[in-house]
């Protein structure tokens, strides 16, 4: 996948547990990710 | 997944999780199962609309979480208090520089998860096909890669 949905992807904003917001496309912008969307916490 | 952290680390990459709960609730995660990889609250569920993760009844009680159930049970896990709707399904995705989605796992139900090893060839894989530049910065000592191969 790779164009508008990957982009889109790039750009939502995700919170730390300090609060602070991070930019998806931010985490891969220099190395891989392997990016593991939970069913839940716990 | 957060068993093979170092090994995602050494192949020059790093693993992230993403929860629906909330940024607390992800403190939570990480503490109580130190979980040294860092997680991020999701609450909106953008990335799970974004990649098209599945949701519903039908995912959560589909005849195989049974039995994924009873053997994530017979190896000592145990599900605590959910953190996040319940009815969510996630899944694992690898993203290289530049916005390309080079792997995708949507979990279909329950306990639908790739197997580690499915993780690591994928990304040994991609490394070996894609990771094509190799600078070295003596001075710094450190490792350039251009992954936008």
């Amino acid at each position: 996948m790779k164009g508008p949905q990957a982009s889109a992807l790039a750009d939502i904003l995700v919170t730390a547990s300090d609060g602070g917001a991070v930019r998806l496309g931010d985490l891969w912008s220099n190395r891989p990710v392997v990016l593991a969307l939970l069913r839940h916490f716990g | 997944m957060s068993a093979v952290r170092q090994q995602v680390l050494d192949l020059d990459a790093e693993l992230v999780f993403i929860g629906s709960g909330s940024p607390e609730q992800a403190g939570w995660f990480v503490e109580d199962f130190s979980i040294e990889a860092p997680a991020y609250s999701d609450e909106s569920l953008a990335a799970y609309r974004a990649l098209e993760t599945r949701r519903g009844l039908l995912s959560s009680i589909h005849p195989r979480v049974l039995l994924r159930s009873a053997r994530a049970l017979l190896g000592g896990f145990r599900q605590t208090a959910t953190q996040g709707p319940v009815l969510q399904q996630g899944g694992v995705w690898i993203l290289l520089p530049g916005d390309e989605v080079a792997y995708s796992h949507r979990s279909s139900y329950a306990g639908d998860h790739p197997s580690p090893d499915d993780i690591l060839h994928a990304l040994a894989r991609l490394r070996r096909e894609r990771c094509v530049t190799t600078v070295s910065s003596p001075a710094a000592g450190t490792r350039l890669r251009d992954w936008r191969a």
